[in-house]
């Protein structure tokens, strides 16, 4: 009996589990970085408009 | 002040902690690569089939790191959130969410894979086993404590709320570990040991210790990722993010 489709799902699963654990992380902080830095560029817009 | 000590009470203001994470979880994720990669290679492709198994027991070398792991993470976890639960140490909060979803995902790694390598072994994907049942407990005590933690508004609150959770939780971690030996289980006793003889041969032993030693490297690189991403999160309405935001641009 061959093992190979057993194995192969098994290390499958466990580099789809560990990419995910790996990248989710650092996607979400790169969200993060932009959502500030959009937020600053409007809060600037909006100081300027008030000093106009 | 204890140099060490004076470092540990540094370590808890957030850009301090953001800077060390950012420094080390790089390194932390190439060398557990670098393990994994060494561990691996023996794994699949240096150690001699299992005189009964055969080749299925390859699956192995994945299987128990994580299982190890998702105890670890759990302990790990637990004492953060306690020490976070007792000084109400922000950073210990922190650290304590971010361990969860790591956890969760070892947790998830050794059901996956104990069920495939249990399909040719045993002949079923699942059994009712104390030693399968209570590790399903645990991923479910992970999620439990994920889903506390975002269902509460204030930050803060959910976070010691869930660290009570898992406090709680622990009970569960005595019963893994020894379940194999309290019950009359389907599962296989402890085949390694720290302390003692092992039923391994030696050879298979070297590449199993790779995996442990990257999975556990891993965990350290992922917590530091997660709770750099998680301080960045709380802590977006402050200046030093804004500088970090603007520096990253």
């Amino acid at each position: 009996m061959t093992y190979l489709p057993y194995i192969v799902g098994a290390y499958a699963v466990f580099g789809v589990v560990l990419a995910w654990d790996g990248l989710a992380p650092l996607l979400k902080y790169q969200r993060l970085l932009r959502a500030i830095r959009q937020r600053a560029v409007r809060e600037a817009g909006k100081r300027e408009r008030g000093a106009a | 002040m204890n140099p060490i000590l004076l470092w540990f009470h540094q370590l808890g203001s957030p850009p301090v902690f953001h800077r060390f994470a950012g420094r080390w979880m790089p390194w932390a994720f190439g060398l557990s690569l670098l393990l994994l990669g060494v561990g691996l290679w023996g794994a699949l492709f240096q150690v001699p089939a299992d005189y009964q198994q055969g080749d299925s027991y390859r699956i192995l070398f994945i299987h128990v790191p994580c299982a190890w792991m998702s105890l670890f993470v759990y302990t790990t976890m637990a004492i953060q959130a306690g020490i976070a639960l007792v000084w109400r140490i922000k950073l210990c909060e922190i650290l304590a969410m971010a361990c969860a979803p790591i956890g969760a995902a070892f947790t998830a790694i050794t059901l996956a894979t104990g069920s495939i390598w249990g399909r040719p072994m045993w002949g079923t994907w699942w059994d009712w086993d104390p030693r399968l049942t209570s590790e399903l407990v645990l991923l479910f005590l992970y999620l439990g404590v994920i889903a506390l933690d975002a269902s509460i508004e204030d930050r803060r609150r959910g976070a010691r709320a869930a660290g009570f959770l898992a406090l709680i939780g622990l009970i569960n971690l005595p019963i893994i570990h020894y379940s194999v030996e309290w019950w009359n289980s389907l599962h296989q006793g402890r085949t390694v040991m720290l302390l003692g003889p092992s039923k391994m041969d030696r050879s298979m032993i070297l590449p199993l210790l790779a995996t442990v030693a990257a999975m556990q490297v891993w965990f350290a690189g992922s917590l530091l990722s997660r709770a750099r991403t998680l301080l960045v999160e709380r802590e977006q309405g402050k200046a030093w993010t804004a500088d970090i935001a603007k520096a990253d641009a």
